[in-house]
């Protein structure tokens, strides 16, 4: 299966996990995403995610000027934003649960 | 990581912008606020290989943010990437030369397309018979019709340009050079537009019978099947044999030549005292090749009829004398 399309439906939650360790960048984000191992995440996705999450309260930003290049925007989570996290979280869990049993059933 | 973005950043930025024009400016500052510190990041040669192109990079990041209308929306994306295109193409200095040259001759260019319009269906309907007095226009085999409909043509073209401010009327006006120019287009594909009646003089064997074979005679028979005595000739006075034109020319310029052969035979031309061929004096001396290769003087076929012979159809009594250049039966 095309991981891109799975990762569409969990893209919020991994952003979230990442901002969870603290705050950061864009660029940093993407990078740390793909270290985690969604190396076929997209940047232009990632920015979209956090827009959509900035917008929706889940997130705060911060412009930090830097001595090497452009400012540099830090996200970071917020109360509402933890919240999201762990009711994705516990989601997601569940979600895998059911998904891990069905796919144990199938094999035996 | 430089201070300020490459030459190649910046216009990946702008394109960016431009794909996301319809985002409130505050919006667009939050998304180039962010991609102007991740491009920074980045050496030159990998900003499209990493980000895809920046049409590509709206259209993903739209998708992802769940923007508006026009997520997803790669009509929107194509919009924004032809008007970039457009700004760049009329900030061009060919375009601003063209626009300054073009500024001078647009009055006269105002005058002249009523009468273009005019003239070019008058030659896509008239083929060559569209201007009897050029330079007005032939509109049904009117002149007159033609002079009044070019006048026409020409008044509204300048009254449309008159009334520029006009939203409308400005409308009108271009597409009236819209249509003289797609009119002048198809002229220009088929120059040769014109009633088939107009091809009759270029056919160089003259009549075509059926099976696109060229007519080589004409005989006149009455109604029982005998045939009658009719002289008939072409328009310059030749008999009408309908011979190829290089046999008669032929034997004008070569009066010595007793007989001047055509693809069907041989044909001697009467001459008067002082050596000039007289084309139109009957009877023709004419020779077709028999069957078996021989020349021999033509004869007209002979018809028969039904009820002539008691036979159906046209059955011949001479079927072997070639008729191809036969002589008329006048003798």
């Amino acid at each position: 299966m095309d991981s891109t399309q799975l990762l569409k439906g969990v893209l919020d939650t991994a952003v979230l996990a990442v901002l969870d360790r603290g705050r950061t960048y864009g660029y940093d984000l993407v990078r740390q995403l793909r270290e985690s191992g969604l190396v076929e995440v997209g940047d232009a996705s990632v920015y979209g995610t956090l827009r959509r999450l900035f917008s929706g309260g889940y997130l705060t930003s911060e412009i930090v000027p830097s001595e090497e290049g452009p400012a540099r925007k830090y996200y970071g989570l917020n109360a509402a934003g933890t919240d999201l996290l762990d009711r994705s979280t516990k989601d997601w869990n569940e979600f895998a649960t059911v998904m891990s049993g069905l796919l144990q059933q199938e094999k035996e | 990581m430089s201070l300020t973005l490459s030459p190649i950043k910046t216009g990946y930025l702008g394109r960016v912008k431009i794909a996301l024009a319809d985002l409130s400016a505050e919006d667009l500052e939050e998304v180039t606020q962010d991609l102007e510190a991740h491009l920074a990041e980045l050496a030159d040669g990998e900003v499209e290989t990493v980000l895809g192109t920046p049409e590509a990079f709206v259209y993903e990041f739209r998708a992802s943010a769940g923007l508006d209308r026009e997520t997803s929306s790669r009509l929107a994306n194509t919009r924004a990437w032809v008007r970039q295109r457009e700004t760049r193409l009329t900030r061009s200095a060919g375009w601003i030369r063209a626009e300054r040259h073009w500024s001078r001759v647009h009055p006269a260019w105002l005058w002249v397309r009523g009468w273009l319009g005019v003239s070019l269906l008058s030659v896509l309907s008239n083929g060559a018979d569209s201007f009897r007095a050029f330079p007005i226009p032939t509109i049904g085999n009117s002149t007159l019709l033609g002079l009044v409909t070019a006048m026409l043509a020409t008044w509204v073209s300048l009254t449309l340009a008159r009334q520029r401010k006009d939203t409308f009327a400005s409308f009108l006006s271009g597409t009236y050079t819209a249509v003289v120019a797609l009119l002048l287009l198809v002229s220009l594909a088929n120059p040769t537009s014109h009633p088939p009646t107009q091809d009759f003089e270029a056919m160089p064997q003259g009549l075509i019978s059926e099976g696109w074979n060229p007519v080589q005679n004409i005989y006149a028979f009455d109604t029982d099947g005998n045939s009658i005595q009719v002289l008939l000739y072409d328009h310059d006075g030749r008999p009408l044999l309908n011979l190829p034109s290089y046999v008669y020319e032929e034997a004008e310029i070569a009066p010595l030549e007793e007989r001047h052969s055509t693809d069907f035979g041989q044909v001697h031309f009467e001459r008067d005292e002082l050596g000039r061929m007289i084309p139109n004096l009957y009877p023709l001396q004419t020779w077709g090749y028999s069957d078996y290769g021989e020349l021999v003087p033509s004869r007209p076929p002979s018809l028969g009829f039904p009820g002539s012979d008691g036979s159906e159809g046209g059955g011949t009594e001479e079927e072997n004398v070639p008729t191809t250049v036969a002589t008329s039966d006048v003798n």
